[in-house]
C-alpha cells in the first residue's frame, strides 16, 4: 500500500506542492541572504588549482579525513553524512509517487538503487543512535551546556530514517505481502508490521509518510538558521581551503606578482588596515560563520580557553555568523551598525590568542580562526592605536634596538665573544641567532651550545652580528604589520648583501617568519632548524652523540611541529629515553609564549605554561627538552611555579652537547 | 680665592642637611657668604654653616618662586662680587639654579658628585659617563646630596636682605604632603627589589619595605610576587611592569629573567642577594652577594 | 593656545659609551627623542584639542644627523609643524648657549604656552627650559606631574622632596614636565602617514659664544668587568664591603 492517495477529496500531491513550495521557498530565500551577506566580503582569490582542491574536496569533504579524527562524535557524523548522501535521492522517489523508481526499474537500476538507499538509512540510523548516545549518556563536558537543540533535531532526523523504512515496508505489505529483498531493512520493518490490520496500516503509513515529509521540509527551513549551516557552508569551506602555508599572513597590500607592496609605495587612500567591519573580511573568512558546526574541537584544543582566558575560537566563529545575522539588513543595506566586529569579539578575546593554530589545525571543515583575531588586531595597533600597554614597550624597543626587552642593539653579538666565529662574512650558512639566543641569557647558552656543535662538525656558517635584527615575529603577531614589513625589508636587504641562501636558527619564530614569510618580501632562503642540521650531522656521524641518560620529554615548538611541520628531528637528535607527553608532534600543546603573547601581561590564575607543565611533569621526565627559547622561558617559569625546579628545561642543541663523545 | 654664595634651604625648623654638605664644600671654596631665603626661617636659616649669612625673610617669600628667587640671588651675586654660587641638588636647587645662571649669563654645573679647586664632576648618561670640568669665570653649581658630610650648625652674622624683590605671576595654592615613604618607582634614585627568595609575602613587608624607606629608595618587585599576590602590581619592575633605571639597583632574592631585566638593564648600578650562585642576575650586576638573605638583609638594614 | 614645545634629541638610552683620550666617543649615536620630551608634546596635543591652537615643535641640533624619523612620530602624536634649527657645532651639554638659541627662536613664534622635557637623558641639567624662561622673561614651573589649564590660568602640580607643591600662573609660562605626567599616546599608522605631510622646517642658525663650561674629562666609572662578586668571612663582612663599594667605587649612595 502507498500514501499516494486522495486526503480529504483533494489530490495528496496538492498537498505536497504546497507544502514543498513552502519549505524550498524558505530554504532558498534564507540561503540567499547568507550569499548575500558572505558576497559582502572583500575578494581573496581562491578560484585556483583545481585539481589540488578537487582531490581535498574529495579527501576532507566526501572523504570526512578530518572528521574521523575523532573516533566516536566522528564516525557517528560520518555515518549520518554517508548515509544521507546515499539516500538523498528517496526524497525525489517519495516527493513524485513512486515515479523515480520507476523510472529507475526501466533501466535496470531499481533494486541497486533500493539497496543503496536502505543501506543508507541504516547507516544514518545507526550514525544518529550513537551521537544521541554520546549526547544523553556520555555527555562529554564540552556538550554539558549546549542546548536541547542538539537533540531534538537528532531525534527529527532520526523520525525522517524510522518513517522512511515504515513507508518503505508499507509498499510491500497489502492485500498480498511482497517482500523486496533489495530493501533489506524495509523488509525486517514489514515483518514486524505484517500482522496489523489493514486499515490501521494504511493510517500508519500515511502518518509516517507526511510527518517523513514534513521533517524533511521543516529541515529544509531550519538549515539556514542554525549551526546545520554547515551542510552547505562546508562545501565552500573545503572547496576553497587555505593553499598558503600554514600560519602565514598576508601582507598588507600585494602587487601582480602576489609580492608584498614595498613601505614606501602603500596606497594608503585605498587600504583597510585590518578588521573592524564584518565588510572588512573576505567572503571565505565569512563563509567560515556558516560553515562551523559546533563541534568545539577548537575550544578544547585552545591554550587560551583552557587557560581560563575571554577567547573561545568557536564563538569567534559564532560571532561572525551571528553579526551578520543580527546585522545583516543594516549590513545589506550598506551601514554600519553601531556594534563593530571587536566589540562582538572582545579586546580581550583578541589579545588572548598565542597563534598556536591549534585551532586550525583541529577543525574539520578548515575554519581559520587565527587570521580573524590577527586582522582585528591589526586594527587595534595601526587604525586605533588601542592595544595593551606592554606592547608599546614591545614596539620602542623593536623600533630603537631591534629586539623585543630594548637591550643595546650593540651587545646583539657579545654571546659570541670567545668563539672565534665569522661575523658578517658570507659562509655556507647563516646562523640567525634571534633576539633570545642574542641578549637573554638563559638562551645565549643555547646559541653558545648550537655554535660550537656546528663547528664540531666543520659547518661553514657565519653570523651577522650587530647587523642582525629581530625578525619581526613579535610586531607582526600584535598586529603592528606595518612596523614587521619595514624589519622584513630591512632583514631582507642585509641578508641578500651577505649572499645568504641558507639560514640556521635555533628559533621557530625566526624558522617560521624567515623561511616562510620573508619570500613576499623578497628574501627566498632555505631555512632550517637547528635540530635538523643538528640531527643531520648526527645521523652522518659528524657529530657522535651518546644518547641521553636522564628521562627526558619533548615539548613541541607550535612553530616548529604544527605549522613547522617538523616533529621527528628534534626527537631524533635527543635520542635515548624520551618519553612524549599525552598531547604531543602536531597536537602539542602551546606554552602561551606565542602571538606576541609572552611580551603581554598574564593573569596569574590563567596562566597557559602551567597547564604545560604539568603535562610535562606528568610523564616523570627529569627534563623537559624544548626547541624555542620562547619555550625554554615559559615551561622555566611553569615548572618553577609547579614547585618542580628540580626538572631541568634544556634546548636540544644543549643536550647533544653535554654528550658529545670526545 | 673666590667669593661664594651658599644659598641654603630649609624645612620650616631646621636647616637642610644637604645646605650643610653644600656649606662645607664651599668652605674649601673661598669665602663663603649665605643666603636663605623664605618665610619666618631666620631662626633656623641661621644655623646654615656659614660665617656671613644674609636672611631674606618675608611672607611673600613662603614658598619657592624662581621669579623672586632668582631675583634676590642675582642682586647679591653682583653686589659681593660672587664668582661662585652653590646650591643643593633639590627640586628648588635644580631650578633656581639655571635660572639664576641664565640671570647673570654664566655657566651652570648640575647634580655635582664633586666640586672644588680640582674641578667639577657630575653625571652624564644617567651615571654611565662621568663628566669633569675646570670652569673659569663665574659659575652656579648644584652638590649631590650625600656626596660630602655636613657641615656643623653655626651661627655668623646675620644680615637682613634689603633689596628689591621681583614681581611674579607664580602663586603656589596647596603644599600636599604625600610622605617621604612613598617614592614614585620610575623617580627613584634606588630601587629595592624583592623577588621570590623572599618566601613570603610578610617577608617583602616585614624586610623589603622598611630597607627601602631607610635608604629613601622605591620598593619595587619581580612578576613573580606581584603573580602571587604579594605586592600589587604598580610595584613591578619588568617587561609587562615597570621601566626603571635608578642610580642603584638592588635585586633581593630576584634570579633575573630577561623579562625582569628588560625592565632594570638601564639602572646605573646593579647590586643583587641571591642564594643560588648561578642566578642569572649575576650576569648582569655590578656587585654580587651569593647569600642566605634572611641573614644578609637586618644587617643591610642597620646600615642605613 | 599656541605652544610651542622643545625637544632634544638625545642618544638611545641603549647607545654604546666609549671614551677616547678622555673625551666621549659620539660618532655611532643614534639619536631619539628625548623621553621626557615627549610627555610635554602630549600635553600640547591635549590642550590643543581641548582649546584649538597649534603646537610647533622646536629642536636645535647639529647639521649632519638625520632625526626626521624619530621626530615626525612627534607631529603623528598630534602636533602641527617641525621647526629643527640645524647649527654647526652644536653640543646637548652647553644648556645656557641652547637656551639662547631657543630662546630667540621662540620669540619669532606667538605663543602662549613653552612645554618641554624636565631633563634631557644625556646630560642631566635640567636646566635649558629653566634658562628659556628667564630669557624669555616668563615664569617656569619645573617637574610638573599634573598641569590643568583653565581660561589663561595654568594649575601645575610640581614635585618636591616629600610632597607636591600646586602652583598657578597666568600665560605666557614655561613648564618643564615629569616622567609620569601623562600617557603617551602612540600613533595609529594612518596619523603616522598624516605626519609626512606636514610642516618640517630645518632652518641654520648661528653657533654662539657663550659662558658655558666646557667637559674636560670625561670618563667611564670604573669597569667591573662583567661584576664583581662580593666574598667575606660572614654576612656581615660581606654588607660592609658592599656598602663600601656603592659609597666609593659606584658612589650611588
Amino acid at each position: 500500500m502507498t500514501p499516494f492517495h486522495d486526503y480529504f477529496g483533494i489530490s495528496w500531491y496538492v498537498f505536497l506542492l504546497i507544502w514543498s513550495a513552502i519549505a524550498i521557498g524558505a530554504h532558498v530565500y534564507q540561503v540567499g541572504f547568507i550569499v548575500k551577506l558572505i558576497r559582502l566580503g572583500r575578494d581573496d582569490d581562491r578560484f585556483n588549482s583545481w585539481n589540488q582542491r578537487m582531490k581535498e574536496f574529495l579527501t576532507d569533504w566526501l572523504g570526512q579525513r578530518k572528521v574521523v579524527e575523532d573516533k566516536v562524535a566522528g564516525y557517528a557524523h560520518a555515518l549520518i553524512f554517508w548515509g544521507f548522501l546515499m539516500l538523498v535521492s528517496d526524497v525525489i522517489d517519495l516527493g513524485t509517487g513512486g515515479l523515480f523508481a520507476e523510472f529507475l526499474g526501466m533501466i535496470y537500476l531499481e533494486n541497486i538503487w533500493n539497496l543503496v538507499v536502505d543501506i543508507g538509512y541504516l547507516m544514518a540510523g545507526v550514525g544518529l543512535l550513537v551521537a544521541l548516545y554520546r549526547r544523553l549518556i556520555i555527555r562529554p563536558e564540552k556538550l554539558k551546556d549546549s542546548s536541547l537543540e542538539g537533540v531534538m533535531i537528532l531525534f527529527a532526523i532520526l523520525g525522517i530514517v524510522i518513517t522512511a523504512f515504515i513507508v518503505e515496508a508499507g509498499y510491500m505489505l497489502g492485500e498480498e505481502s511482497h517482500y523486496n529483498y533489495w530493501e533489506p531493512i524495509g523488509v525486517l520493518f514489514a515483518k514486524l508490521m505484517q500482522d496489523i490490520d489493514t486499515s490501521t496500516l494504511q493510517t500508519i503509513v500515511d502518518v509516517s509518510y507526511w510527518l517523513h515529509m514534513i521533517l524533511i521540509g521543516g529541515f529544509l527551513i531550519e538549515i539556514p538558521q542554525t549551526k546545520h549551516s554547515h551542510l552547505i557552508g562546508t562545501i565552500p569551506n573545503v572547496m576553497f581551503q587555505d593553499h598558503e602555508k600554514m600560519g602565514t599572513m598576508l601582507p598588507l597590500q600585494v602587487d601582480d606578482d602576489d609580492l608584498a607592496v614595498k613601505t614606501d609605495d602603500l596606497d594608503f587612500d585605498n587600504l583597510t588596515l585590518g578588521v573592524n567591519k564584518f565588510e572588512d573580511f573576505t567572503w571565505r573568512q565569512l563563509s567560515d560563520g556558516w560553515a562551523c558546526t559546533a563541534c568545539a574541537r577548537c575550544q578544547d584544543v585552545c591554550p587560551a580557553y583552557n587557560s581560563g582566558k575571554e577567547l573561545n575560537p568557536m564563538q569567534i566563529i559564532m560571532d561572525v555568523k551571528n553579526y551578520g545575522k543580527e546585522h545583516g539588513n543594516l549590513l545589506l543595506a550598506g551601514e554600519a551598525p553601531s556594534e563593530t566586529i571587536v566589540d562582538r569579539f572582545s579586546p580581550e578575546a583578541i589579545w588572548a590568542c598565542t597563534t598556536c593554530y591549534a585551532c586550525v589545525n583541529a577543525c574539520p571543515v578548515h575554519i581559520e580562526h587565527v587570521p580573524k583575531l590577527t586582522d582585528t588586531r591589526r586594527h587595534l595597533v595601526m587604525e586605533a592605536s588601542d592595544f595593551p600597554e606592554e606592547l608599546q614597550n614591545l614596539f620602542n624597543n623593536l623600533e630603537r634596538n631591534s629586539n623585543p626587552w630594548g637591550l643595546g642593539a650593540h651587545t646583539r653579538a657579545d654571546w659570541a665573544e670567545g668563539l672565534d666565529l665569522k661575523i658578517g662574512e658570507p659562509a655556507e650558512y647563516l646562523f640567525y641567532v634571534g633576539c633570545a639566543g642574542s641578549f637573554d641569557e638563559r638562551n645565549k647558552n643555547v646559541s653558545r651550545a648550537t655554535a660550537k656543535l656546528l663547528k664540531e662538525a666543520g659547518v661553514d656558517f657565519s653570523i651577522m652580528g650587530e647587523m642582525e635584527m629581530c625578525n619581526g615575529d613579535p610586531a607582526r603577531r600584535a598586529g603592528n604589520e606595518f612596523m614587521f614589513q619595514m624589519m622584513a625589508e630591512m632583514n631582507v636587504d642585509n641578508m641578500n648583501s651577505l649572499g645568504t641562501l641558507k639560514v640556521i636558527t635555533a628559533c621557530p619564530h625566526c624558522f617560521h617568519t624567515i623561511g616562510k614569510e620573508y619570500e613576499k618580501y623578497g628574501g627566498k632562503y632555505e631555512v632550517y632548524h637547528h635540530s635538523q642540521i643538528l640531527n643531520e650531522l648526527k645521523q652522518k656521524e659528524k657529530l657522535k652523540v651518546k644518547d641521553y641518560g636522564d628521562k627526558v620529554t619533548f615539548h613541541d615548538p607550535c612553530y616548529l611541529g604544527r605549522i613547522g611541520g617538523e616533529t621527528e628531528a628534534p626527537r631524533e637528535a635527543i635520542g635515548g629515553n624520551l618519553i612524549e607527553m599525552e598531547r604531543s608532534r602536531e597536537k602539542s600543546f602551546c606554552c602561551g609564549g606565542g602571538g606576541a603573547r609572552i611580551w603581554m601581561e598574564e593573569d596569574a590564575d590563567k596562566r597557559v605554561n602551567e597547564i604545560r607543565a604539568k603535562e610535562a611533569v606528568n610523564t616523570g621526565a627529569d627534563c623537559v627538552a624544548v626547541g624555542c627559547p620562547f619555550c625554554m622561558t615559559m615551561m622555566s617559569d611553569g615548572l618553577k611555579t609547579l614547585g618542580e625546579e628540580q626538572r631541568t628545561v634544556k634546548d636540544i642543541s644543549e643536550i647533544m652537547l653535554e654528550n658529545l663523545e670526545e | 680665592m673666590s667669593n661664594v654664595l651658599v644659598i641654603g634651604e630649609t624645612d620650616g625648623s631646621e636647616i637642610k642637611g644637604i645646605s650643610q654638605q653644600v656649606a662645607s664644600v664651599a668652605a674649601g671654596m673661598g669665602e663663603v657668604t649665605g643666603l636663605v631665603i623664605g618665610s619666618g626661617i631666620s631662626e633656623a636659616g641661621m644655623k646654615l654653616s656659614v660665617a656671613k649669612i644674609i636672611m631674606a625673610d618675608d611672607t611673600s617669600l613662603e614658598n619657592y618662586d624662581p621669579v623672586k628667587y632668582a631675583s634676590i640671588a642675582s642682586h647679591i651675586v653682583k653686589e659681593h662680587n660672587i664668582e661662585t654660587i652653590l646650591l643643593g641638588a633639590t627640586s628648588m636647587g635644580k631650578d633656581l639654579g639655571p635660572r639664576l645662571a641664565a640671570e647673570l649669563n654664566c655657566g651652570y654645573l648640575g647634580d655635582c658628585l664633586e666640586a672644588g679647586s680640582e674641578g667639577f664632576v657630575r653625571p652624564n648618561f644617567a651615571g654611565k659617563v662621568l663628566a669633569k670640568s675646570n670652569p673659569t669665570g663665574t659659575i652656579v653649581a648644584t652638590i649631590r646630596n650625600n656626596a660630602y658630610p655636613a657641615g656643623e650648625a653655626w651661627s655668623g652674622s646675620v644680615e637682613n636682605y634689603s633689596g628689591e624683590i621681583a614681581e611674579s605671576t607664580l602663586k603656589t595654592t596647596d603644599i600636599e604632603n604625600v610622605g617621604s615613604g612613598t617614592v614614585e618607582l620610575t623617580e627613584a634614585a634606588i630601587v629595592v627589589s624583592g623577588g621570590r627568595g623572599l618566601e613570603n609575602a610578610e617577608n617583602y613587608d616585614s624586610m623589603i619595605r622598611p630597607l627601602a624607606e631607610s635608604m629613601g629608595a622605591a620598593a619595587g618587585a619581580s612578576r613573580a610576587i606581584v603573580d602571587a599576590g604579594w605586592v600589587p602590581h604598580s610595584h613591578q619592575v619588568g617587561q609587562t611592569g615597570k621601566t626603571v633605571a635608578p642610580e642603584l639597583y638592588l635585586a633581593i632574592g630576584i634570579s633575573g629573567a630577561i623579562q625582569h631585566l628588560g625592565g632594570m638593564s638601564g639602572s646605573k648600578c646593579i647590586a643583587a642577594i641571591n642564594k643560588d650562585p648561578d642566578a642569572p642576575i649575576f650576569k648582569v650586576a655590578d656587585y654580587g652577594i651569593v647569600g642566605d638573605l634572611f641573614e644578609i638583609l637586618p644587617i643591610l638594614k642597620s646600615k642605613f | 593656545m599656541n605652544i610651542a614645545v622643545l625637544i632634544k634629541m638625545v642618544p638611545d638610552t641603549e647607545s654604546k659609551l666609549e671614551v677616547n683620550d678622555g673625551a666621549l666617543n659620539d660618532q655611532n649615536f643614534k639619536y631619539m627623542v628625548n623621553p621626557y620630551d615627549e610627555f610635554a608634546v602630549e600635553q600640547a596635543v591635549q590642550f590643543k584639542e581641548a582649546e584649538g591652537g597649534k603646537v610647533t615643535l622646536l629642536s636645535l641640533f647639529s647639521e649632519n644627523n638625520s632625526i626626521d624619523t624619530d621626530l615626525r612620530k612627534m607631529l603623528a602624536i598630534g602636533a602641527d609643524e617641525i621647526v629643527v634649527l640645524r647649527q654647526e657645532g652644536y653640543r646637548g651639554d652647553k644648556p645656557l648657549a641652547n637656551a639662547k638659541t631657543l630662546s630667540d627662536a621662540i620669540k619669532e613664534l606667538d605663543v602662549d604656552l613653552v612645554l618641554c622635557g624636565i631633563q634631557g637623558i644625556d646630560y642631566y641639567q635640567s636646566a635649558t627650559g629653566t634658562m628659556v624662561a628667564q630669557m624669555l622673561g616668563i615664569p617656569n614651573i619645573s617637574g610638573v606631574t599634573n598641569l590643568e589649564y583653565n581660561s589663561g590660568t595654568l594649575k601645575a602640580k610640581r614635585q618636591i622632596e616629600g610632597g607636591l607643591q600646586t602652583v598657578e600662573t597666568s600665560t605666557p609660562a614655561l613648564i618643564s614636565c615629569q616622567k609620569d605626567m601623562n600617557k603617551v599616546r602612540f600613533p595609529a599608522l594612518k596619523d603616522i602617514m598624516m605626519s609626512k605631510r606636514k610642516p618640517f622646517e630645518n632652518k641654520k642658525v648661528d653657533s654662539i659664544d657663550s659662558n658655558d663650561p666646557i667637559t674636560s674629562e670625561s670618563s667611564l666609572p670604573p669597569a667591573r668587568d662583567g661584576g664583581e662578586m662580593i666574598d667575606g668571612e660572614n654576612a656581615e663582612d660581606k654588607v660592609k664591603k658592599l656598602i663600601e663599594k656603592l659609597k666609593m667605587e659606584a658612589k650611588v649612595i
